[in-house]
């Protein structure tokens, strides 16, 4: 049974008497359990949209999704997902524990069990420090993670995730991103939209891209990015005769060198680096 | 695999949660501690502004006239302008949508905020007629010490000589059980008020709009009952069909007003309060009812 499924989900919306907007366009998805799948599109594709039909925020206009082969238009079905909206929205006025407190009651949870949840959910997202402390003096990272941590408050075994490095600074994208592969290994599934198309190729199995309410494009990471008429080597301490040699041998066996060169490392990679040095070296404010 | 439940029923622990949470919210509201420290600065100043009273230098009568006056304006307010932020502020901060994303019914959510508003007002109610209270005993304590040092008393439309009788006058008065009856029946024109404005804010996109509709059918429903007599002898059926419009919609909230005769220490019959209260409840019932009907289609 598949974790999210849709069959010809379809959403309009009535802009005049007359007038219908395409929000989703028949709609066939299915989300395998414990996979991470990524939802790609621009602005107005209809990531959004999936999402509130998923969640039964909005009504399909044609077409059916289900969770955990339940209709996602049923309330029950909730009781299996979780979800971290796009921009974190919760009560400004309640501390990290209390929201979490606030979630886990609307879910059923109670005594010692809630109590004990709220203790391991801060402690998973980094917030233990913080967690009496209100949101309205959270920066964004820290409402991202106890956003997290309300969409795992009732355990659920699908997490659906709006945006979730959005407006995160690299250290707290990171941090997010290996929660995201913990969550994996958990066993839960999750259902990632983002722009950031580097970190869903790190983390996501596989991903599928909206446009105009439609899926254009749909596999599995490695297949869709793998470059098949092409290979490619990369050595260390070869001497410029060796490369000679090995340009040779390419000419020998019918190929053709493409690119040579010293690879680059990615600017996330580098900043991270630069950034563990200086916490080496730099006392804070001094 | 996940599996959930094949059915999940409507719980009073979500519903109380949420309550619990919009209570919070409105009490951390700017306006809310506004009105309530306004609230309380006008009840304890009441024998204050006694004085300037020319028509009524009846002491007791003024305090009670102007106390319960002040319950039921604050009260009001509150209610007003809470009940057409309700949902308002959910949309607009969009904190409806992790809630929504729970196991949660969209009736339960309504109930819910509307619970715990409807609880705020009952604890102001409760605070606001403990100063009225406190004010009364006040009042009474200084009329008999004036009393007892054998002054004229400010009762009834003049002066008077401090005879037993006219005493008993004083604490029959202030303690008059008829008061609890009024502010009872001020309470449930809150309650009625604010499923009105929890009603608009279904489907009314302005805090502004949901306000001024509010207040409009809040005046019509002070201004039912005289139109109904003043109508009543109209054979015209456009008139009537206007009448039988307005009695079905909105609410006849002078049935709810028995403050001047409370004040005037005629005795109000607890038969009528039971009555008048559980046409409140009912009235309400039914504008949540529809409520209801319009957020659970919704797309939010």
């Amino acid at each position: 049974m598949n974790a999210i499924e849709t069959r010809d989900l379809s959403k309009y919306f009535r802009v005049s008497l007359r007038r219908k907007v395409v929000g989703l366009d028949r709609l066939n998805l299915a989300v395998r359990p414990n996979e991470v799948y990524g939802l790609l599109g621009p602005n107005g594709s209809g990531k959004s949209t999936t999402l509130k039909l998923i969640l039964g925020l909005f009504q399909p206009s044609e077409g059916e999704a289900f969770i955990f082969g339940m209709s996602a238009e049923r309330v029950a079905s909730r009781v299996s997902v979780g979800f971290l909206p796009e921009n974190p929205y919760f009560y400004r006025y309640l501390s990290g524990e209390e929201t979490i407190r606030f979630f886990g009651r609307l879910c059923g949870m109670r005594g010692k069990n809630l109590e004990d949840k709220i203790d391991e959910l801060l402690a998973l997202v980094g917030l233990e420090a913080h967690r009496h402390r209100r949101l309205a003096g959270y920066s964004k990272g820290m409402l991202q993670r106890v956003g997290l941590a309300q969409a795992l408050v009732h355990d659920p075994g699908l997490i659906l995730l709006d945006e979730p490095t959005a407006g995160v600074d690299p250290i707290g994208s990171i941090e997010i991103r290996n929660l995201i592969i913990k969550l994996k290994q958990m066993g839960k599934t999750v259902l990632l939209c983002s722009h950031l198309l580097d970190q869903v190729q790190d983390i996501c199995d596989r991903v599928g891209i909206l446009h105009y309410g439609k899926m254009i494009l749909e596999g599995e990471v490695k297949d869709l990015l793998a470059r098949k008429d092409q290979f490619q080597f990369v050595s260390e301490g070869l001497s410029e005769p060796a490369r000679a040699k090995v340009r040779e041998a390419i000419l020998k066996g019918g190929g053709r060198v493409v690119m040579e060169g010293n690879p680059e490392t990615t600017l996330e990679q580098l900043f991270l680096q630069s950034v563990k040095q200086a916490e080496k070296t730099i006392q804070p404010g001094k | 695999m996940q599996t959930h439940p094949l059915r999940i029923y409507f719980s009073f622990g979500r519903l109380w949660t949420i309550a619990r949470n919009t209570m919070t919210e409105i009490i951390r509201q700017k306006f809310f501690y506004i009105l309530v420290i306004f609230a309380v600065v006008v009840l304890v100043s009441s024998r204050y502004f006694s004085q300037f009273s020319m028509q009524d230098l009846d002491q007791v009568k003024f305090v009670k006239d102007f106390g319960l006056a002040a319950i039921k304006i604050f009260g009001t307010l509150i209610a007003i302008v809470g009940a057409a932020q309700l949902l308002h502020l959910e949309l607009e901060n969009r904190t409806i949508y992790p809630i929504l994303a729970k196991p949660v019914f969209r009736g339960e959510f309504l109930l819910g905020k509307y619970l715990g508003m409807i609880a705020l007002l009952l604890l102001t109610t409760l605070m606001m007629s403990a100063i009225f209270g406190g004010v009364l005993f006040y009042t009474e304590h200084q009329l008999l010490a004036t009393a007892g040092r054998g002054e004229m008393l400010p009762v009834g439309v003049g002066y008077q000589m401090a005879t037993p009788e006219v005493v008993q006058q004083i604490i029959k008065q202030t303690r008059d059980p008829n008061l609890l009856k009024a502010i009872a029946l001020i309470y449930f024109q809150f309650v009625i008020v604010s499923s009105i404005g929890l009603l608009i804010a279904t489907f009314a996109t302005s805090v502004i709009f949901n306000v001024i509709a509010t207040v409009m059918i809040y005046l019509c429903g002070h201004l039912e009952s005289t139109a109904r007599q003043a109508w009543l002898g109209d054979p015209s059926p456009v008139t009537k069909f206007m009448l039988l419009i307005i009695t079905f919609f909105v609410p006849d909230l002078s049935a709810f007003d028995i403050v001047d005769s409370v004040v005037l220490g005629q005795a109000v019959p607890l038969n009528l309060v039971i009555r008048t209260i559980g046409y409140g409840i009912f009235y309400s019932a039914i504008v949540l009812g529809v409520a209801w009907c319009i957020f659970q289609e919704k797309e939010i």
